[in-house]
């Protein structure tokens, strides 16, 4: 699993962490049954605090990414892909970007769909992401973030 | 005005309620320390609690060489307390210094002895020191005992005083502005020495520097020391909870005086203005008066938060 951390980015670094492991596991990077480094593994790695990663496999735990299984390492969980109001907010964000991007190319919006139908294709063909779980968000846990 | 305004919201904070429960491994509260006329430290307070990694920030001369060496019982203070591990450095200096793993910047050692010979000789002086610990990070850091200290690079010598410093199995370990001048690798290493070192249960570490975007990875508490005072102290998610800059569309600027935060900087870009603000309470943003709306709450670095809190803040256009 490939994780890059930027620490002026400003985005909290467990933040970080959250995002590219999901990222990796909704676009079937990594599969059901991967496990992920420790968390000394990876905080050494990374070069960041233990604590740090440990609330990032925390949250990760809660949304449903991955799960702990005692003496044995943390694992991805079959069909991950949650999402929740924040995730959702995050995504609107991205989506902004690309829409904006779009405008500038003079795409109309029946184009702009079709390809992201067509990314949608192609990122859950490569692994076990499921796109009913993208498109019907099951209303998850909010009491997560501030 | 900055400082009251800090010192109020550190109060009010979750850093102080939090501290109530977790036990402190060092506390400084109202140290004042003078040299001839000058004040270095001006009733300066700080709390580290236990097992935390915590970044001691400041601008040169704010202080923080003096408090490091007062906290090593280097010298003696005017007035205040300080506690390291429940020992007073004036009067326990060397009790304090058996559980304290110390890395200063220049690294005073003896250039004509072997790596061998310095830990040797080291070694009589605390009475946990490790030998297999010392023969583990030796081999770790590939340190070659048998060369003269007087020929190590600038990160050897680093890296044999953070064997120094871990080898005697300390509570505390006290980096003192030891990174600087490091080329990238040895830099790497050594961060990554200080992560496994620290992941020991209950260990404490205090960094003292400026490679901030370094501190940023490791620590998870963040001191600000301003003209010998403590201006701003808490856990980092929190800091980076506080002070945020604000994307703001509408007509008016964003007053001064808007509550729930105290503005920091304004700057207008067109429509838009970005208002560096710290909030009053960490993560809620400030109420806005009508026609003026957050559009973005972006996300401030380490550095940025550091530069924004001790840059004089530029008037409210």
């Amino acid at each position: 699993m490939y994780i890059r951390i930027d620490s002026s980015s400003g985005v909290p670094i467990w933040q970080q962490v959250v995002a590219q492991v999901t990222r990796q596991a909704v676009s079937g990077m990594v599969v059901s049954g991967d496990q992920l480094p420790t968390v000394r593994e990876l905080a050494a790695e990374l070069r960041v605090n233990p604590n740090t990663i440990a609330k990032a496999y925390q949250e990760l735990e809660r949304s449903g990414i991955v799960e702990t299984k005692r003496g044995l390492g943390t694992f991805i969980i079959e069909h991950a892909g949650n999402s929740g109001a924040d995730s959702i907010e995050s995504l609107n964000e991205r989506i902004d970007a690309a829409v904006v991007e779009a405008i500038q190319m003079r795409l109309d919006s029946a184009s702009f769909v079709a390809i992201v139908q067509d990314r949608m294709t192609v990122l859950s063909r490569n692994g076990n992401a499921n796109p009913n779980h993208i498109t019907k968000p099951k209303p998850a846990s909010q009491e997560i973030k501030k | 005005m900055t400082g009251s305004s800090l010192q109020e919201l550190d109060q009010n904070g979750a850093g102080s309620d939090s501290s109530k429960s977790v036990k402190s491994a060092i506390t400084v509260s109202g140290v004042v320390k003078k040299f001839g006329k000058t004040t270095a430290l001006d009733g300066l307070s700080m709390n580290i609690p236990t097992g935390s990694v915590y970044a001691l920030l400041g601008r040169n001369g704010a202080g923080k060489s003096t408090l490091v060496q007062l906290l090593m019982a280097m010298m003696d203070r005017d007035s205040g307390t300080i506690s390291v591990l429940g020992h007073d450095p004036a009067k326990e200096p060397e009790a304090l210094k058996q559980r304290v793993g110390y890395i200063p910047d220049r690294l005073p050692m003896y250039d004509w002895m072997t790596v061998a010979e310095v830990l040797k000789f080291t070694s009589a002086f605390y009475e946990r020191w490790s030998r297999e610990e010392e023969i583990a990070l030796v081999k770790r850091f590939g340190l070659n005992t048998t060369q003269k200290v007087s020929s190590l690079s600038r990160g050897y010598r680093a890296l044999l005083a953070l064997v120094i410093a871990m080898a005697h199995n300390p509570d505390i370990v006290l980096l003192d502005e030891c990174t600087s001048g490091m080329d990238a690798i040895a830099r790497r290493e050594f961060e990554r020495s200080v992560i496994e070192a620290l992941q020991q249960s209950g260990r404490t570490v205090l960094f003292v520097g400026h490679q901030i975007d370094e501190m940023e990875r490791i620590c998870d508490h963040v001191g600000i020391i301003k003209d010998g005072k403590m201006l701003i102290e808490m856990p980092l998610d929190q800091l980076k909870d506080t002070v945020k800059l604000l994307r703001i569309t509408g007509e008016d600027n964003l007053p001064t005086n808007a509550p729930g935060c105290r503005v920091i900087e304004v700057k207008r870009i067109g429509r838009e203005q970005l208002v560096k603000v710290e909030l009053s309470k960490a993560g809620v943003m400030p109420t806005l008066p009508p026609g003026l709306m957050i559009q973005e709450t972006v996300n401030l670095s380490l550095e940025e938060i550091f530069v924004a809190l001790l840059d004089i803040p530029q008037e409210a256009i």
